[in-house]
């Protein structure tokens, strides 16, 4: 048999003294909520509150009737038993400051709307999780799978007990410290907390009237404010998500505009979430008792989506600092070097390297000739068209300080936002040449594909997608041969050409995740479940141990989430977070596209195939 | 009590041990079906079209050995094999006519030549600076493995039963041999004058020459292929001089009287198995 | 007896050596034996796995070359091998299919441990071409000490003991054999308004593919009523689907694809003649499973095919379009005019092919081979190797040689005596099917 016994009654108090053990009797198990005096009028106590029943488990110190005998041993500071007794000694979880124990993890999720999507499209999820089951197949899985057992729903019940030991105690003796008058022999109550002591203090002083008057005139004051802040973002939002032409809004086209309507989002949205965790602080020992599942994500919620906020404007505000100080370095940096002399003077030089073989790679000299020639004239182009309208040093200047206001009131992720639009427009000519000798590739190897069905004499049925066996005449053999020994002949140059741009175009690929990544760490890292872990970190249950000390004796702990879960369990949640956006955004059933992407096998696949290749699709996914 | 003879079925429960091997055992082994008495001079006859096939790959090797080396001009060449080509295209018309044979239509031969003929002088600026970076060593090493696959990979058809499918592959490779070497010539003019020349002597030639094979004209065959060989041999002479032509008429000799004979000789060395479980060959009548 | 059953070829692969040794293993299991079956890793199914019954897999993890079979590596195997054989506490190593390297690797070790081997095949090979002279140079190598072989048909024997130099006596016939009950026929599944021909087969061109899409189109002309039903998939499938197109048979012939062998009794009822144009066969499987679905069996009498069934449940004829057809036509004739009764077929397939019949007669071979087998010296060994031709005999003493040092730093690094052993699953604890 198990007695469950919190660890505030294991004082001294109890020595040679006589107590009735209150708690519930669950068959085997036996969790110890309270103690009351011994007094020849108790025979039997019947306590019954919403669905939870105490009764009078056992003696302590003394024997009585039937009931189990226990004592308390001075010594050692323990309660020992009959020999069939193992003790298991637990600190009672402090719910108000939402401490519990869980057998299951406890889910890091920071985002608001992910669980949300999943509860209402409930039945398209389904689909996503790849398991169609075919009822004989889940009844043979079921043979092959553990089953939740009775000793499993015994241990939830358990842990119930345990996390509602407080709120047990608290309402058993409210009652019963009425009748029978003996609250002041509890030893619970003079253990109680200092800091419950000083909110009661504070609220007796806030109950005097004319403070109550000021506060509630704050507290109007706050609310008229708040009204109109989330009419203003709800307006921000509605606009920048205004689709304009077809698939596209301001929010699906540039990073900076993507991140304000976030942050709009999340100031809309941060009222309601901060009642929504009030009630959730009030509600957690009414859904302990129900059993819903209580979890304190919303609190993770709230907090962290402040903290990220506060952190953000702090950075935010370096940055524009860095920037008002060293606006002409800046300015020369992006001008003179990023722009004249990488992006056009060095690719000036690479496409004439390309042009007179190429590390001592023999191409055709016509062609290349002609690639160069066109490239040349549309960077030419380019040059002109960006000197002279963007980048020119006076509006750069003015671009700088705009970008400097800009972190300031909206953080850095605005700086990094910006930063992503500008990396886009100024590599915007090395995506169209990657765009253009990709096409030219692909196109190319699949004429020499469908020449080289010609050489084996197939072709492809277009009618039926498969491959035909078919006599060709000796002409159109002929015709086929010359022209597909020419595109073998002209493959290594347009391949050098494309090859060039392929890996120019990953470099900018690669810059523009590396800022995405800073960018989602800045709007959506756990930091307060990093904090809390800190802090108590028996506020993030990951699970409980049972450590034996004695043959009778065991402790049981919660045993706290490790950092290495913490991540998990947040990666996973940005996961579904992602499925349920890319689904909303683009109707696509099949969300494994998203897994292939970043996979170096299918980039090279890609790449060799004359497929573009896509970068992480930010502002889809988030 | 008198036993049941053994019978090579399955089916049947008998009484005999599993392992029971009947005196019947390996009576439909068969040994040597397929040797055949091949004659000496039949087999010359088919190791001439080694011969052949190999004389014209030397042609072309020549000619273009000439158009890049001796200056010849590569007009000459062509409007020979041209007008050759023509001779034997009436030829090929009034064979077919008089065998009552299906022909293509003279207005679809004409249009198609004319076709390729044009393609080709369109892409002869392209197909002649093809290689320009290219060194010529590595062109030259490059066509002299295409010739050799080419020769290993011909479809050297003896016997036309049956509507097989001669496999291109030869053709293929003569071609592209054809281009890679036209784009080391001088001039557009040389480089199309010489792939036309390449489609004529190992393209059509070939395609003539099983025609008339088929036909059963022997004689005309044989000609053909004391025309080609002798030719070959001539031009090997006036060009390379003496020594070459002794080592290439010595390879010839080689092939077509050497070649045969060891090839009688393997024939004892022979042991061939065949019985039941040998995958069969379905017959299928053409309809 | 503790017997291992070792084969590249197993489930999930579905197959003819497949079901034999399920089926053989399963059987075996119920006389009492202990039956482990060693095969390589398909895809993720890597490590041991038990069926039915405790039929325990090994899918040892090995690089698949190709056509499913592993690398042909004369010794890799062999540690891993050994130490399944000693775990399993392996008196019998009973290998399957001469293309399975897999096999023809585990008879060499179990020999050079000291172990019983059998043999059994389950194809017919030519002597023609290159692939089959290295293999049945191959063959010769292992079945040099082999215990006992096992051949599918008596054709089959004949093939085997030409192929490996054998003594005829040492090897018996032992057919497949069908769970009957899995192939009833279905009388009221039949279009009576038609006459409808099943084909069942992979569609390669040693399955007659080119025979089959000659006849079809003449048949279907011979005949209003006919319809086909070709199941399978292979390279000529294409071929099959342009002689649909170009004679326009779309409502006469159906082309399902490829099934599974559990659905093939569903597509088989369906039918009153099954057709089966194969140029070289074994045994024949299918043509039982037709018979015993009460199928007239039309077929080409290739290889061991003749000796599968008695004449009055088939038709024979020469792998000859014209031949075909003329037995083809003269089928249907008798089915249409009520000539051939097929309801008996069933029960006399029942009689005649059953796998615990199979299994007896395997479990004789097995008692004979312990009984007769004799240890032989290393010296011994080498020289039944070394009469193997030239160059062979050198070569297959090298590969003894080796072998032999191999066990020995084998028995060195990991001794015998440290291998778990492991635990037999309890007799008599069977998952019996249900009857219905």
């Amino acid at each position: 048999m198990l007695v469950f016994w919190p660890s505030d009654l294991l004082s001294p108090y109890y020595f040679n003294k006589k107590c009735y053990v209150v708690g519930s009797n669950l068959g085997d198990k036996i969790i110890v909520i309270t103690t009351l005096p011994y007094e020849d009028t108790i025979h039997e106590l019947k306590y019954k509150d919403d669905t939870l029943p105490l009764t009078i488990v056992a003696t302590l110190n003394f024997e009585k009737d039937s009931l189990l005998t226990l004592h308390y041993n001075a010594e050692e500071s323990t309660v020992i038993g009959p020999t069939y007794v193992t003790l298991v000694v637990f600190k009672p979880p402090d719910s108000s400051n939402l401490e519990y124990y869980s057998s299951l993890p406890i889910s890091i999720e920071i985002s608001w709307t992910s669980s949300k999507a999943l509860v209402s499209s409930g039945g398209s999820f389904r689909d996503l999780e790849d398991v169609e089951m075919v009822p004989d197949l889940a009844r043979k899985m079921e043979l092959h799978t553990l089953k939740r057992g009775s000793s499993d729903d015994s241990l939830m019940l358990v842990l119930k007990y345990i996390n509602l030991n407080n709120y047990l105690r608290s309402k058993f003796t409210k009652k019963y410290a009425n009748q029978l008058n003996y609250i002041d022999l509890c030893p619970w109550v003079f253990n109680e907390s200092l800091k419950s002591k000083l909110i009661k203090i504070l609220l007796s002083i806030l109950q005097g009237k004319s403070i109550t008057k000021v506060v509630q005139l704050l507290a109007l004051i706050t609310r008229i404010i708040f009204y109109f802040v989330q009419a203003w973002c709800l307006m921000v939002i509605k606009a920048l998500n205004y689709r304009f032409w077809g698939q596209y809004s301001l929010a699906s086209m540039s990073y900076f505009f993507h991140q304000w309507e976030k942050r709009s989002n999340q100031l809309y949205h941060l009222p309601s979430q901060y009642q929504k965790t009030k009630q959730a602080t009030k509600d957690s020992e009414i859904s302990l008792i129900t059993g819903t599942k209580f979890s304190p994500a919303e609190y993770i919620k709230l907090y962290n989506s402040l903290w990220l906020i506060f952190n953000d404007l702090v950075l935010g505000y370096v940055v524009a600092t860095y920037l008002w100080n060293n606006e002409s370095a800046a300015s020369k940096f992006v001008l003179d070097w990023l722009v004249s002399r990488v992006l056009i003077d060095k690719l000036n030089n690479v496409i004439i390297w390309l042009q007179h073989s190429p590390a001592g790679f023999k191409l055709n000299n016509e062609l290349c000739e002609f690639f160069g020639e066109m490239f040349s004239l549309v960077l030419s182009l380019w040059i002109h068209a960006v000197k002279h309208t963007l980048f020119n040093p006076k509006l750069f200047k003015l671009l700088i300080q705009m970008v400097a206001i800009a972190s300031v009131s909206g953080g850095v992720s605005f700086f990094i936002s910006i930063l992503l639009d500008l990396h886009t427009l100024v590599t915007f000519h090395i995506q169209s040449f990657y765009y253009t000798s990709m096409r030219l590739y692909h196109w190319q190897s699949n004429i020499i594909k469908s020449l080289f069905r010609l050489f084996c004499g197939k072709k492809y049925n277009i009618l039926r997608h498969r491959i035909d066996s078919n006599p060709y005449d000796f002409d159109e053999l002929l015709l086929g041969i010359i022209l597909f020994t020419i595109f073998i002949y002209l493959l290594p140059t347009v391949f050098a050409f494309y090859l060039t741009f392929a890996i120019m175009r990953l470099t900018c690929l690669a810059i523009g995740s590396i800022l995405v990544v800073f960018l989602i760490l800045l709007n959506y890292l756990p930091l307060i479940a990093f904090i809390v872990k800190l802090k108590d970190d028996r506020r993030l249950p990951g699970g409980i141990t049972l450590t034996s000390k004695s043959s009778q004796l065991l402790v049981l702990k919660s045993r706290p989430l490790t950092i290495t879960e913490i991540i998990q369990s947040y990666v996973y949640s940005i996961i579904l977070f992602n499925r349920v956006n890319f689904m909303n955004s683009q109707n696509y059933k099949d969300t494994s596209q998203l897994n292939w992407q970043l996979s170096p096998l299918v980039m090279v696949r890609k790449l060799l195939q004359g497929e573009i290749i896509e970068g992480i699709d930010y502002k889809t996914l988030f | 009590m008198a036993r049941h003879p053994w019978k090579k079925l399955l089916w049947l429960k008998q009484d005999y041990a599993d392992n029971y091997t009947d005196s019947s055992f390996l009576s439909q082994l068969k040994k040597n079906t397929t040797v055949a008495n091949y004659s000496y001079f039949k087999l010359v006859n088919d190791f001439a079209l080694i011969v052949l096939h190999s004389s014209t790959i030397v042609l072309v090797s020549i000619v273009f050995y000439g158009v890049y080396h001796e200056n010849w001009n590569p007009v000459i060449p062509t409007l020979v094999s041209t007008s050759i080509t023509f001779i034997f295209w009436v030829v090929y018309m009034v064979i077919s006519y008089i065998n009552h044979l299906e022909v293509a239509s003279v207005v679809g031969t004409l249009k198609s030549s004319l076709l390729i003929l044009f393609i080709l002088l369109t892409l002869s600026p392209v197909l002649k600076s093809l290689t320009d970076s290219t060194s010529s060593d590595s062109i030259w090493a490059l066509s002299c493995w295409i010739c050799v696959v080419n020769v290993l990979f011909n479809d050297y058809v003896i016997e036309f039963s049956g509507a097989t499918h001669t496999s291109n592959l030869s053709k293929n490779l003569a071609l592209s041999n054809a281009i890679l070497l036209a784009s080391r010539l001088y001039s557009n003019l040389a480089a199309f004058s010489f792939i036309l020349f390449c489609i004529q002597v190992q393209g059509l030639f070939p395609m003539f020459n099983n025609f008339t094979r088929r036909c059963q004209m022997l004689a005309f065959h044989r000609f053909q292929l004391i025309a080609i060989v002798g030719g070959v041999n001539y031009l090997v002479y006036s060009i390379l001089g003496m020594s070459a032509l002794s080592c290439w008429a010595a390879l010839q000799g080689i092939i077509l009287f050497v070649g045969p004979s060891y090839f009688i000789r393997l024939q004892k060395y022979k042991e061939e198995l065949q019985g039941p479980w040998d995958p069969v060959k379905p017959r299928i009548s053409v309809a | 007896m503790n017997i291992a059953m070792v084969s590249d070829f197993f489930y999930p692969q579905p197959g003819g050596v497949e079901l034999h040794m399920y089926h053989l293993s399963q059987k075996l299991i119920d006389r009492g034996h202990s039956v482990v079956v060693i095969t390589h890793s398909y895809g993720g199914r890597t490590g041991v796995r038990v069926l039915t019954n405790g039929l325990k897999v090994y899918y040892i993890p090995f690089a698949v070359v190709m056509m499913q079979c592993t690398l042909p590596a004369v010794f890799s195997a062999f540690p891993i091998l050994r130490n399944i054989f000693i775990r399993e506490n392996i008196e019998i190593v009973h290998g399957h299919g001469s293309l399975s390297f897999l096999c023809l690797e585990a008879i060499m070790h179990a020999k050079t441990m000291g172990l019983k081997t059998i043999f059994t095949d389950h194809s017919l090979f030519g002597f023609a071409t290159v692939s089959s002279i290295v293999g049945n140079k191959l063959l010769t190598f292992t079945l040099t000490e082999i215990g006992h072989v096992i051949c599918v048909s008596h054709t089959c024997k004949e093939n085997t003991v030409l192929r490996s130099s054998l003594d005829p006596n040492k090897a018996s016939v032992i057919p497949n054999a069908v769970v009957a009950s899995d192939f009833t026929p279905e009388p009221n599944f039949r279009d009576e308004n038609t006459i409808t021909i099943v084909i069942i087969s992979r569609l390669f061109p040693n399955k007659g593919a080119d025979l089959l899409t000659a006849i079809i189109p003449r048949i279907c002309a011979y005949h209003e009523k006919i319809r086909f039903i070709i199941a399978g998939d292979g390279p000529k499938f294409i071929d099959f689907e342009q002689m649909v197109e170009k004679y326009q048979l779309q409502d006469k012939v159906q082309l399902i694809g490829s099934i599974k062998h559990e659905e093939v009794r569903n597509v088989m009822v369906k039918g009153h003649i099954y057709l089966h144009a194969s140029l070289t066969e074994a045994f024949g499987t299918v043509l039982v499973e037709a018979a015993s679905c009460g199928l007239f069996v039309v077929t080409t009498n290739v290889g061991g095919i003749p000796e599968v069934l008695p004449n009055h449940m088939t038709a024979y004829a020469l792998p000859e379009e014209e031949s075909i057809v003329s037995a083809l036509t003269s089928a249907i004739d008798k089915i249409s005019a009520g000539k051939i009764h097929t309801s008996g077929f069933h029960n006399q397939v029942k009689e005649m092919y059953d796998w615990r019949d199979v299994a007896q007669r395997t479990e004789l071979v097995y008692i004979n081979v312990k009984r007769t087998t004799k240890p032989t010296t290393t010296l011994e060994r080498i020289k039944k190797y070394y009469i193997h031709g030239f160059w062979g005999g050198k070569l297959f003493v090298l590969c003894l040689v080796v072998d032999i040092f191999i066990l020995t730093v084998l028995d060195f690094w990991y001794p015998r005596d440290k291998i778990d052993r492991a635990a037999k699953w309890p007799h008599g604890q069977k998952y019996a099917k249900p009857q219905s």
